[in-house]
Formats: C-alpha cells, sequence, structure tokens
C-alpha cells in the first residue's frame, strides 16, 4: 500500500526531521530530506516524490519561495504538499494556500499520527 | 469731551489765526491811509498808536496760541471751556482799545463789537451771544458817558468816513453799504463755523475721543490677549509635536511587541512539537513497551505540553485580537461534531479526575451552522477546560446543545457547559469576561492560567453576531450558555464595539 511511495521532507529541525523519518519509515515509505530550501528544490526535481512535507522557515530560500518553485515547474505542479509549519498566522495559511499548497498543519496542534493521517489521505 | 468740544477748539485756534491776519491787515491799512489820504481831516488816525495797538496784538496772540497748543495735546472740556472764556474776554477788551484809540463809539469803531458777538455764536449757546451783544452795547454808551463827563478824551476826532466827492446822503449809504459788504463777507467767510455749531449742538454727541482714555486701555488689552493667544498656539503646536512622537512611538512599540510575540511563539512552538512528539510515540508504545506507572507519568508529560502550546496559541490569539480580523473564514458545521471531537480532546483529562461529561443533544437532526470552526473550537474547548479545571474529582461536566430556533428572532442553536465546581463569587462575576481577570478561587486552585480565555471565547462569539452568558453559584457550579445565529448577516462582522448600537 504505501510500498514505493516517496516522500520528500522538507524541515531544518533536526529533531523533528528524524522523529518525522522515523514514523514515515515505520509506515512503509521512502523519505528523503531536506534541510534548506535550495536543496529542497533540487530533491524535487530529482526524484520526483509522491508528496512533499514541507516547513516554511528555512535557512535561505524560505518555504513560500520553494513553493512557488515548485509549483512553476509542470512536471513538478501536481505533487501534493502539505505545508508542515509552526508559523500558524492567518495570512501565513492564506499565502500558502494562494501558492498552491494542499494542505496546511501546525506542527504544535498535531501528533505525528494525525500527519500520517494526512499523508494516507493525500497519496493515494 | 464732545464733537462740539473739538469743535470749539478748532475755532479757537482760527481765531487766533484771524487775529494775526486782523493786524496784518490793519497795520497795512494804516500804511497805506498815510500814503494815500495824507493827513487830511477825515481819516485823521493816530498812526503810531494804531501801530503799537497792532504790534502788540500780534505779539500778545502768542499767548492764546502757545496754550490752545498746550490744550490740543489733552484736550478736555474744561480746559476748552475756560479758554473759549477767556478768549471772549481778551477779544472784548482788544475791541475796547481799539474804540478807544478810533475816537470814541462811531459807526465805524462800533463795527468791530461785531467780532466778539461772532466769537460768542461760535463758541457758546444762545445766551452768550446776546449777552455779548448787550454788554458791547453797555461798553459803548459808558464810553461816551465817560466822554461827556469828561473822564476821558480820545486821541482823535471819531474816525468818520468822509468820502470826497460824495454828499451826506449818498457818503452814510456808502459807509453803511461798506459796513454790510463787510459783515456779510466776514461772516460768510466764517459761516462754516456758524452753521456747523447748530450742528454740535447736540452736546451729547460723544466723540471717540471722549474714550482715548478707554481706547487706549482697549488696545493694551488686546496688545495682552494677542500675546497670550500666541503663546497658546506656540503650546499647542509644540504639544501637538509631542503626542505626534508619542504615537509614532507607540506604534512602533506595537508593532515591536506584535513582532516578539509571533517570533517568540513561533520559536517555542518548534521544541514545543518535539516535545509533544515525543511524548506521542512514548505513549503510543512505538518506542517499546510501558508500564503503567510510565504511563502515567508520560501521560501527565504530554497534557502539560498541551497546555503549553495552549497558551502559547492563547498569546498569539490575544495579539491578534490587537490587530484587525475582524473577518472569519466560516463554513457549514455540524456543531454537535464540532463538540464531540472537542471532547475527545479532553478525554486524558477527564479520566485523571474522574469527572463524567455527557453531551445532550436533540433527537432530531440539527441544522449545520455558518461558523468559522476553528474558532468556535476554541471556545468550546476554553469553555470545557475551565469546568475540568474547576471541578473536583468525581465531578460531573455536562454539554448540552439546543434548538433555539422556535423560541427566537434570529434562528440559532445554544450550547450549555455545566460542571458541578466551585462556582464563580458573586462580587467578581461581573469580571468575569475581563482581559487577564481569573476569580480569586480559580487563582487558588489553579495557578496557572492567563485569563484570556473567557475574553477571547466571548470576543468570538460575539463577532459570530452570538451572546454569551453563565449562570453560577459558589460550590454548586457554572453553567456557561453561548448562542450561534445559523447563519451570519453580513459578509463581514464587525465587532460589537464598533457598532454604536449600546
Amino acid at each position: 500500500m504505501s510500498e514505493n511511495k516517496k516522500i520528500l521532507i522538507v524541515e531544518d529541525d533536526e529533531f523533528l526531521r528524524s522523529l518525522t523519518v522515523k514514523r514515515l519509515e515505520s509506515d512503509g515509505y521512502a523519505v528523503s530530506v531536506a534541510v534548506d530550501g535550495e536543496s529542497a528544490v533540487a530533491a524535487v526535481s530529482d526524484e520526483k516524490p509522491d508528496l512533499i512535507l514541507l516547513d516554511l522557515l528555512l535557512p535561505g530560500l524560505n518555504g513560500f519561495q520553494v513553493l512557488e518553485k515548485i509549483k512553476g515547474v509542470d512536471e513538478l505542479k501536481n505533487i501534493p504538499v502539505i505545508v508542515f509549519s509552526n508559523l500558524g498566522q492567518k495570512e501565513d495559511i492564506e499565502k500558502a494556500k494562494e501558492l498552491g499548497a494542499d494542505d496546511f498543519l501546525i506542527k504544535a496542534n498535531f501528533t505525528l499520527d494525525d500527519v500520517i493521517e494526512k499523508v494516507h489521505s493525500y497519496i493515494k | 469731551m464732545t464733537e462740539f468740544d473739538k469743535f470749539r477748539l478748532y475755532a479757537l485756534r482760527l481765531f487766533v489765526f484771524y487775529r494775526w491776519l486782523f493786524a496784518f491787515v490793519g497795520i497795512v491799512a494804516v500804511i497805506l491811509s498815510t500814503v494815500f489820504v495824507g493827513s487830511s481831516n477825515n481819516f485823521n488816525l493816530p498812526v503810531l498808536q494804531l501801530l503799537i495797538f497792532f504790534v502788540s496784538l500780534i505779539v500778545v496772540n502768542f499767548l492764546p496760541y502757545f496754550l490752545l497748543t498746550a490744550i490740543a495735546k489733552k484736550p478736555s472740556r474744561f480746559s476748552i471751556t475756560w479758554s473759549a472764556y477767556f478768549t471772549l474776554i481778551y477779544d472784548l477788551l482788544f475791541v475796547i482799545v481799539l474804540v478807544y484809540l478810533l475816537g470814541g463809539p462811531s459807526l465805524t469803531s462800533g463795527f468791530f463789537f461785531f467780532w466778539p458777538i461772532l466769537v460768542a455764536v461760535v463758541l457758546f449757546d444762545f445766551w452768550l451771544p446776546i449777552f455779548t451783544a448787550l454788554t458791547s452795547s453797555l461798553i459803548m454808551f459808558f464810553l461816551v458817558f465817560l466822554e461827556k463827563e469828561g473822564f476821558v478824551t480820545y486821541f482823535s476826532n471819531p474816525v468818520v468816513m468822509d468820502w470826497a466827492g460824495f454828499d451826506d446822503k449818498y457818503n452814510s449809504v456808502l459807509n453803511f453799504s461798506l459796513l454790510y459788504i463787510l459783515a456779510g463777507v466776514i461772516l460768510a467767510y466764517n459761516y462754516h463755523l456758524v452753521k456747523p455749531v447748530k450742528i454740535f449742538k447736540a452736546h451729547e454727541v460723544a466723540l471717540p475721543t471722549e474714550h482715548t482714555e478707554n481706547n487706549e486701555k482697549k488696545e493694551e488689552w488686546v496688545r495682552h490677549m494677542n500675546e497670550k493667544l500666541e503663546t497658546a498656539i506656540r503650546q499647542l503646536h509644540s504639544k501637538d509635536l509631542e503626542l505626534k512622537l508619542a504615537k509614532q512611538q507607540l506604534e512602533k512599540l506595537e508593532q515591536a511587541k506584535s513582532k516578539f510575540i509571533s517570533v517568540t511563539t513561533h520559536q517555542l512552538r518548534t521544541p514545543l512539537s518535539a516535545i509533544k512528539w515525543t511524548f506521542n510515540m512514548m505513549l503510543s508504545g512505538q518506542l517499546g513497551q510501558i508500564s503503567s506507572d510510565q504511563e502515567t507519568f508520560l501521560s501527565k508529560g504530554y497534557e502539560s505540553t498541551q497546555r503549553m502550546i495552549g497558551i502559547v496559541n492563547n498569546l498569539l490569539n490575544l495579539d491578534h485580537i490587537g490587530t484587525d480580523q475582524t473577518d472569519l473564514t466560516t463554513a457549514m458545521v455540524q456543531l454537535p461534531e464540532l463538540v464531540e471531537k472537542v471532547a475527545f480532546e479532553f478525554e486524558n483529562q477527564l479520566e485523571s479526575k474522574k469527572i463524567s461529561l455527557i453531551i445532550k443533544k436533540p433527537d432530531r437532526q440539527l441544522p449545520e451552522v455558518e461558523i468559522d470552526p476553528s474558532k468556535i473550537r476554541m471556545v468550546v474547548e476554553n469553555l470545557l477546560d475551565n469546568a475540568i479545571k474547576y471541578t473536583p474529582t468525581d465531578g460531573q461536566v455536562t454539554i448540552k446543545i439546543k434548538d433555539d430556533r422556535i423560541n427566537s428572532v434570529h434562528p440559532s442553536l445554544e450550547v450549555a457547559v455545566e460542571d458541578s465546581g466551585m462556582g464563580i463569587p458573586e462580587e467578581e462575576q461581573k469580571k468575569i469576561f475581563h482581559k487577564f481577570f481569573r476569580a480569586s478561587n480559580a487563582v487558588a486552585a489553579e495557578p496557572d492560567g492567563t485569563g484570556i480565555g473567557l475574553f477571547i471565547a466571548k470576543d468570538i462569539i460575539e463577532r459570530h453576531n452570538g451572546t454569551m452568558w453563565f449562570e453560577s453559584a459558589p460550590d454548586r457550579g457554572t453553567i456557561f450558555h453561548f448562542t450561534l445565529p445559523l447563519r451570519h448577516e453580513s459578509k463581514s462582522v464587525s465587532k460589537p464595539q464598533d457598532q454604536s448600537i449600546e
């Protein structure tokens, strides 16, 4: 079911990243990581994952800019993107939605199980 | 001081000038008479005496000249009136001397009494001219009397004007004519003096000059007020500047505060998320089996983390209330579902305090409400959190969802959260919705708490055009109610405070 499904996690916090990776892998997903905006864009075009979990506060290029870039490329724009951030202000959610994000989760308000559920719902 | 006085002063000074003119003409006439006529008996004039007379007239005339100039600087009714009397007497005296020099009273010399009468007419009322005229006549008679009685002799025969070559009748007529013409000319010339006298008989016509002293005072007052006004304006300007600067600073401060809260809360969320997930992973058994003791303590840790996240979220919301957040993102929501989801969040807490939660809702399917689900969720969370916090162990919390459509004007649903807890003391009830307010017994039972939960909750409900209220009895329990209209009246919901209803 979740075999061969690739998920790209873009997250600069090491601990959160490792927790998320561990959780996803235990559910059978193939997970790759990017720690900043630049490498995220590169990773997306190289690997073409089935889903992207995108943090917004990143060193260098921020999440919004990554989102913009990805959604501007024809072959990449259909990959579901779940914005995964601790920025939770209305303007940020709006902006993300406008730039083409499929969902927005505030990390502090959800458990990893909730995250897995969301991922399931987008990868079908 | 009246217009009349002003006029009198003018007349007095004019008379000074006339006297000099008269003296000058007199001197010329006397000299001419010697040149042209020789010393015939007809114009037998005491030339020397007359010259002395005229010269002394010129000299003495300087006295009234200087006097009147001085008076003109600070005129007053008193000084002018007495100057007028003085002038009249002075002129009368000079005329008497002149008559004497011209050989005593005669038609010719008597003519000169015309002058003081004119002066009296110009300077005074009705009676004084009459009096002057009578006095002049009396003087004439008196002079004749003196001559007859031998007390006085005149220098010469009375000057009589006999024009050579005319017989008596023509002579008289000629003399009379000359006098009339002279009188007419003098009167006509001085008509501008005589005429205005009538007009200015209205002594009550007060001149602005009457108030020269007041005027000065007024001007000074105006100057003083102007200075005060200017000072006031300057002070206002500087105050305005101060206030502008203060406003700028406040705005900067507000921005800085917002930024600070925003940054801090977001920074806090990251480690909080990590802690939460760690606890969650451990509790779910993914990291291995845990003992029940471990579970208890891990649960407590997880709850505390949740609490912290709640506070951080609240802080952010509070800051948002400062900024303009008047629009809600509404959706059609099944209220009972939302309530049940929230209740689920609190399962752990309910269990640890052994509080039973009952959700009551009507049997019929309720309509959906147009609400902002995340915000209403916060409201229910807050009420439920309070209910559990302030109810002792083995207590009871009931959430009732009611259909209020039948009995009210605006169809709405009502939610009531009832607990069996400590209640709210009566004195503190009216402050319960105030920002940062916590009832004293609440603080005692639970030291942690920001006091903004209810404030935010009420604000959210009101922005949905609903109402929030409560009933409470100490040690018996509290019920918090809120209503939500099924539909929003308008697209953008403005805060109730913005509307000037109450």
